[in-house]
């Protein structure tokens, strides 16, 4: 079913506007980059007359940016990685084993992610330093992890509770060989049955 | 050093060299677009996964 001609040009009109307002600064800073300092600074265009590389060229060879890039995609990078592994590990534990403070754990969690980020920065310097891992790449790497953990842990959590559990009552059930069964109940099995629902198809 | 810090360090006093500095800015979104085309696909799932689930 079609929508009104009205209620679809209004749209279309809200839509073209916000990609207005994200286009608009991304055009600035490619022309930008693109113009000589002539048309910079002394006679203003849109579009760069002479294109030119000279820019670019003095930030990578003056400037070494590639090392900083470099340096940002690792830290990326290792945030990623290690926030994956240990909320996917902690959400599930959260979410499917009873053990004592389980739900403090969880609560607590979620007071961490309520917490102004601004108020923590004192803090965490101090730590860092106490650390002695001032100026340092991997400080700037646990520093992300303390935001993004209990972020991705929460997030989780929310997932693996809407995988049913009987997934895994019937994974342990029907397994044949009764090594795969583990001494607590379902370590092993539940892990191997609950997880694959979450990953990326 | 990351690349915020070392774009705002290029800035001297009142003195933004704009041209460079926008080149940089142009350089550092050059890995996050290609790892985006990338991976594009599980964005958008991710998106209606999320939706649903609310």
């Amino acid at each position: 079913m079609r929508e009104p001609l009205s209620i679809r040009v209004t749209t279309y009109a809200l839509l073209a506007l916000f990609v207005f307002m994200v286009a608009v600064p991304l055009f600035w800073m490619v022309t930008t980059a693109l113009k000589t300092n002539k048309d910079l600074y002394e006679d203003f265009t849109y579009l760069p007359r002479h294109p030119t590389v000279q820019h670019f060229v003095r930030v990578i060879e003056r400037d070494g940016l590639l090392t900083n890039i470099w340096n940002s995609f690792a830290v990326a990078s290792v945030t990623t990685a290690v926030t994956v592994v240990v909320s996917a590990f902690a959400a599930f534990s959260i979410v499917r084993y009873k053990y004592r403070g389980r739900e403090w754990i969880g609560r607590f969690i979620l007071f961490k992610y309520v917490l102004p980020t601004a108020m923590l920065f004192v803090s965490l310097y101090a730590i860092v330093v106490a650390l002695g891992l001032g100026n340092t790449l991997k400080s700037l790497m646990l520093t992300y992890l303390s935001f993004t953990v209990p972020f991705c842990t929460w997030m989780l959590m929310g997932y693996f509770r809407s995988i049913p559990p009987e997934l895994e009552e019937h994974a342990m059930a029907s397994s044949r060989r009764p090594s795969s069964r583990s001494p607590w109940p379902g370590t092993s099995s539940s892990w191997r049955w609950s997880s694959p629902p979450t990953r990326p198809r | 050093m990351t690349v915020p810090i070392k774009l705002s360090m290029m800035v001297v006093g009142d003195q933004y060299i704009w041209g460079q500095l926008m080149a940089g800015a142009v350089l550092a979104t050059v890995p996050i677009t290609i790892l985006y085309f990338l991976g594009q696909r599980f964005v958008v799932q991710g998106l209606a996964a999320g939706s649903v689930k609310g």
